[in-house]
């Protein structure tokens, strides 16, 4: 269990965050400068909040008001860096060992061992850092976060500086971990794929703010406001008012497609008539249809951008009356249909993947 | 003749290796306590430890005459205990040590400031104190700088004179070190003893470069990667 | 005519406008002389007073003096620094120049004396009748001249050698580079005693006369005056040295303890 209430004042910069996680996986999102590396320095105690509130499982490690400030050798938290930041005098062996070396000798040796062949480093013991690539690095720093079994492992980015393919591999790794270490996981991730995969929660963050914490389909289906939105690859952000709300079927007046949605959700009922709001839908939901319906706009098609599995389209409604914004469209090479720049199409929005957010 | 040559050259040994003890462990705490040191006193500590480099010598000597000489504070202090540090063998560590430390100290704050954060951020959350964190992460990351500093040091105490003359003097067998001794060999025109200390001089200098050479030759580097997966 | 050619005109009238008003100012004055004289650090005061007087009186005359040692002072133009006069506190410094012929030897002559004195610091409670006394163990550190390169210590490394005590004192003694290095320990207080000049002890008021040289050693001390070969203001540098031996340099000398050797 891990609560975090922290609260830092720099020049052009709050950092204010609030949140806390019970043995899972926590993804942080957010854009650069957002205060992510910062709040993992604060519950690490490398860089000191201005006041707040950290407390792992049992044990406080930061409280403000009464006093209580834990140096991080006694935090028992470890920490994974994004340059890895290994001992580059010391072996690989070394570098794992450097945690435990307190305990006798065999114990080290086989927790080393163990942990070596857990993150698929056998037989580099002996290396030092700089013979290693940039996985296998990561892998050692991985192992020697671990070593002194921490209550919390707190990941920076880890795989942000390889390519795509370790990258994954590692992914799948980090997902594994759970198999053998129980404690919480914190990592912070510029990339949404990422954490959906690894994480079972995602808090989002904004100029130093937590603007959502929940699981992770929580915040995917139903995002906090347009940044987390944005973030979690929701397009085609439009403004509507609200006609009318029946059980969880909502009706919105959208100006920009010129016309009425029809939404099914379950948090519907959090909202009023009359009530401007702000919706989006995922580009791959909306589908291409040959007839008009409920939902359905026709559209001129602007902008075709193909990509290797999939074809982007850029489409402008067609009402003339309507402000000019991109409607986005993610269709599947394998099976979609024939567009070409200047087509007009109809447009089908599913009711139930429209996401609606409070303005 | 060999007299007036092995008495110099004994006491510029005993000189140069104390004050190189002495000057390698003040830099280090110094250069320690500064590298990560942030107020605004910052500049002004740092501009007192250096100022020995940037004034003359012979003005570092005046001064230390007056702080240690029979009406300076130090002076003082230390009668009480019936000892004068001026004219004695003493007085040529202080003088060597005062102008050394800044070589030291520069030399060494650069190495560690070099020194990557995270790493030693790394270290802290391993569960190592500040003391080990220092000695088994900084100080090997920073090695290259504090050799170097450490024969510069060594150099620095061999040659030293203008401070040297004020407070230790010349007395010969006592405080005359190798480039006092040089100096008045060359005044009193005994230009061939003179020749035999600067050849020594340049002997040990030789000798010191070259260890150091050897020694960056053979530490491993601390940075990079080579392979890629 | 173009731009180029009139400025250069121009340029060339204005230099030789100003080639001709400088000789015309120069023709009106005896060149100007600028003498280089190396003397010995005893004589400092004395010999700063004598040249400002020298150069009121002749103001084409620009004297830059030289204080250092005698041994230094000898090295140094055997080395080939520019000195037109040296005047030195010992016969030994003056012999060695002239060995290598670089004085002109007719100009060569003594011009004072002087006395080596025992100086303590004013507030010392020591007392000697004479030299001996630096045997004492109240005596830490003494300070002379380098008797390789610095007369006053030669007279005082003679002295002690007389009356036996050199020997027993080589532990004690600090060797400096010049009197007025000996005279600032003692002042400083940082010895506890010194061998100087008795004019170097007439100009501190920190230090006292605590006793004299043995008057056989007294008696040797001498100060040699010379123009230098390689001089290029030979006329000036014996005018200099005439001046040195006037009675008006003569009151100075002694104002300052000099004894002036009766020519």
């Amino acid at each position: 269990m891990l609560e975090v209430r922290i609260k830092k004042s720099l020049p052009g910069f709050n950092l204010d965050v609030n949140f806390s996680i019970n043995q899972e996986i926590l993804a942080i999102l957010g854009p650069s400068g957002s205060g992510k590396t910062m709040t993992l320095q604060c519950i690490a105690g490398l860089i000191q909040p201005d006041k707040g509130y950290i407390k792992l499982n049992d044990k406080v490690l930061l409280d403000s008001a009464k006093g209580i400030k834990l140096k991080p050798r006694v935090r028992r938290v470890g920490f994974v860096f994004q340059n890895y930041a290994l001992f580059p005098h010391l072996t690989v062996e070394d570098n794992i060992a450097y945690g435990i070396n307190h305990l006798p000798k065999d114990e080290v040796k086989t927790r080393v061992s163990e942990l070596m062949a857990k993150t698929h480093i056998a037989g580099l013991g002996s290396r030092f850092p700089r013979q290693l690539s940039a996985g296998q690095q990561q892998r050692v720093s991985l192992a020697r976060a671990l070593a002194p079994e921490p209550e919390l492992l707190l990941l920076d980015e880890p795989f942000s500086a390889l390519d795509s393919q370790v990258k994954e591999r590692l992914e799948l790794e980090l997902m594994n971990l759970q198999n053998y270490y129980k404690g919480n996981i914190l990592f912070v991730t510029h990339d949404l794929t990422e954490g959906y995969k690894i994480a079972s929660k995602i808090a989002v963050y904004e100029s130093g703010r937590v603007v959502q914490c929940d699981y992770k389909n929580k915040v995917i289906g139903s995002p906090a406001n347009r940044t987390v939105a944005r973030l979690t690859g929701v397009r085609n952000i439009m403004q509507g008012t609200i006609e009318s709300i029946k059980g969880s079927t909502a009706r919105v007046m959208v100006p920009e497609l010129g016309g009425k949605l029809k939404i099914t959700k379950d948090d519907v009922a959090n909202f009023t008539v009359n009530q401007i709001v702000t919706i989006g839908i995922r580009p791959e939901y909306i589908h291409i249809v040959d007839h008009p319906g409920e939902n359905t706009f026709l559209c001129k098609a602007d902008r075709i951008v193909e990509g290797v599995s999939l074809i982007n389209c850029f489409f402008y409604a067609s009402n003339k009356n309507t402000e000019r914004h991109w409607i986005e469209v993610s269709l599947h090479k394998a099976h979609a249909p024939l567009i070409t720049e200047g087509h007009e199409c109809y447009v089908y929005l599913p009711p139930e993947h429209i996401v609606i957010i409070k303005d | 003749m060999t007299e007036s040559i092995l008495a110099p050259l004994w006491i510029s040994c005993k000189t140069v290796l104390t004050t190189t003890v002495i000057t390698f462990f003040l830099g280090i705490a110094a250069a320690r306590w500064m590298a990560h040191y942030s107020s605004k006193w910052k500049s002004l500590i740092d501009g007192i430890f250096i100022l020995p480099l940037v004034l003359p010598p012979t003005v570092v000597g005046f001064g230390l005459l007056l702080l240690f000489g029979k009406n300076g504070p130090l002076g003082e202090f230390f009668s009480w205990f019936n000892t004068t540090i001026v004219f004695s063998w003493p007085a040529t560590v202080i003088a060597a040590v005062v102008m050394t430390f800044p070589l030291m100290y520069m030399s060494a704050r650069a190495g560690f400031e070099q020194v990557d954060i995270n790493v030693e951020n790394a270290a802290r959350t391993l569960g190592a104190s500040e003391w080990r964190v220092f000695w088994t992460v900084t100080m090997p990351m920073a090695w290259p700088s504090v050799v170097a500093a450490t024969v510069l040091t060594l150099a620095r105490a061999l040659g030293e004179f203008g401070a040297t003359l004020m407070i230790a003097g010349n007395i010969p067998g006592k405080t005359a070190t190798i480039p006092v001794a040089i100096y008045f060999d060359i005044q009193a025109g005994h230009n061939d003893r003179a020749l035999i200390l600067v050849g020594i001089v340049l002997v040990i200098s030789f000798v010191s470069l070259a260890v150091l050479a050897y020694w960056k030759r053979k530490m491993p580097r601390t940075t990079g990667f080579l392979v890629s997966e | 005519m173009d731009i180029f050619k009139k400025r250069f005109f121009v340029t060339l009238g204005l230099i030789s406008l100003l080639l001709v008003i400088l000789a015309v100012l120069g023709c009106s004055k005896p060149v100007p002389v600028e003498l280089n004289v190396s003397a010995a650090s005893s004589l400092t005061d004395a010999l700063k007073a004598i040249n400002t007087l020298y150069m009121q009186e002749n103001d084409y005359v620009t004297i830059v003096a030289n204080f250092a040692s005698s041994g230094t002072l000898q090295k140094q133009i055997e080395q080939g620094a520019p000195a037109d006069v040296f005047f030195s506190a010992g016969a030994k410094q003056m012999n060695a120049l002239q060995d290598e012929n670089l004085i002109l030897n007719e100009t060569r002559q003594n011009l004072l004396t002087n006395k080596v004195v025992l100086i303590v610091p004013s507030d010392s409670t020591l007392t000697f009748t004479d030299f001996t006394g630096l045997l004492n163990d109240n005596v830490h550190q003494i300070a002379i001249g380098d008797p390789a390169s610095v007369p006053a210590g030669d007279y005082a490394k003679q002295a002690m050698q007389q009356l036996g005590i050199w020997d027993q004192l080589q532990s004690k003694l600090i060797l400096c580079t010049d009197v007025r290095q000996v005279l600032a320990y003692v002042e400083g207080g940082n010895v506890e005693a010194g061998i100087v000049y008795a004019t170097d002890a007439a100009i501190s008021t920190s230090v006292k006369v605590a006793a004299n040289a043995p008057a056989e050693i007294n008696a040797k001390i001498i100060y040699p005056i010379a123009v230098i070969m390689a001089s290029q203001n030979v006329q000036a540098a014996k005018d200099y040295i005439a001046f040195l031996l006037s009675n008006e340099a003569k009151a100075i000398f002694e104002q300052y303890g000099f004894v002036v050797v009766s020519q």
